[in-house]
């Protein structure tokens, strides 16, 4: 059917574009290597595991208020449902526009 | 270097999974590569995202999948 | 499927159910909360989803609704937080008169719970019955 691994058959009447010309994909190639290159120049500044820098963090606080202020005993689930409850919010309606746009696709035309 | 020796187990494991032809059999290699991930997570004093971590990935996705497979081919080539 | 599965899965439905619910309502003193807690819940009725022919499964559907569940769980964290900014619940007063009780974490780990679960459970069925 066709002649599928010479070039790409662009422009033919009735057929649709399927095959990626050679020249776009080593422009793509490059592109990803030019991103990659400049996001990993981020790993140098990672500091280690553990390492802590207290006069500049705001865990400090978290740590210190969480037992008096919120009455649990879990950090971790005093900052996402306390803290900073909005962002939890935010979370929730992604939930409800991810199941609204679930069911409009399976519904049938009767019900 | 107990992260790099995971790592590569994993990377083993995954290998393994896409030159499988049963395709049940490469759902079940890929949760456990899943499995690894969480144990990495542990390792890393994070006990909350290893719980979410396996229930999602070793639960659920691989039913997902399954009900997938069902639906089509099952050995593939 | 098979029915070797089908048993397996009505015999494991208990044990999964209140591992979840173990591990929501002791979200503010072990690891956990309310984000793994609906999804193993959300496992657990998958399984049964999976295992049983889809005449039944549809059967079972049309008596519970998923929706209103993940709307009236929806409403009560809205409703939580607006409480806890118009009386600012998060002072000692609270934790000294409730003891281990979690505060305001406690509800909102449960609200969260039913409305991963719901998400799932719908996301899954949705996905079979095509």
């Amino acid at each position: 059917m066709g002649n599928r691994a010479g070039k790409a058959p662009y422009k033919e009447r009735g057929m649709m574009k399927k095959y990626i010309p050679e020249k776009k994909k080593i422009v793509g190639v490059l592109v990803l290597a030019l991103f990659a290159f400049v996001l990993a120049q981020s790993l140098f500044f990672i500091p280690q595991f553990g390492d802590l820098d207290v006069g500049r963090d705001v865990s400090s606080y978290y740590i210190d208020n969480s037992l008096e202020k919120t009455g649990s005993a879990n950090i971790v689930n005093s900052i996402v449902w306390d803290f900073r409850s909005y962002d939890t919010l935010g979370e929730e309606t992604v939930l409800f526009a991810a199941t609204i746009g679930i069911v409009l696709l399976v519904r049938r035309r009767k019900i | 270097m107990i992260f790099e020796l995971l790592l590569i187990v994993m990377i083993g494991l995954i290998a393994v999974a896409i030159n499988l032809k049963d395709l049940v059999h490469a759902v079940i290699v890929l949760a456990s590569a899943d499995v690894i991930i969480a144990l990495i997570f542990l390792l890393l004093a994070a006990p909350d995202i290893a719980i979410t971590q396996v229930a999602i990935a070793s639960g659920l996705t691989s039913l997902i999948f399954i009900v997938a497979i069902r639906k089509s081919i099952r050995r593939e080539e | 499927m098979d029915t070797i599965v089908k048993t397996t899965a009505r015999i494991m439905f208990p044990f999964i159910l209140m591992y979840g619910i173990y591990i929501t309502l002791h979200g503010h003193l072990t690891p956990g909360g309310g984000f793994p807690g609906g999804v193993i819940i959300a496992t657990g009725f998958a399984l049964l989803i999976i295992a049983h022919k889809e005449s039944r499964v549809e059967h079972t559907f049309r008596q519970i609704s998923f929706i209103d569940a993940k709307s009236i769980a929806g409403f009560g964290i809205l409703l939580l937080i607006m409480f806890g900014i118009f009386f600012r619940l998060n002072i000692i007063q609270v934790e000294k008169s409730l003891g281990i009780l979690g505060g305001l974490t406690l509800p909102s780990n449960i609200f969260g719970t039913i409305m991963v679960a719901t998400t799932l459970v719908i996301i899954v069925y949705s996905i079979i019955k095509e």
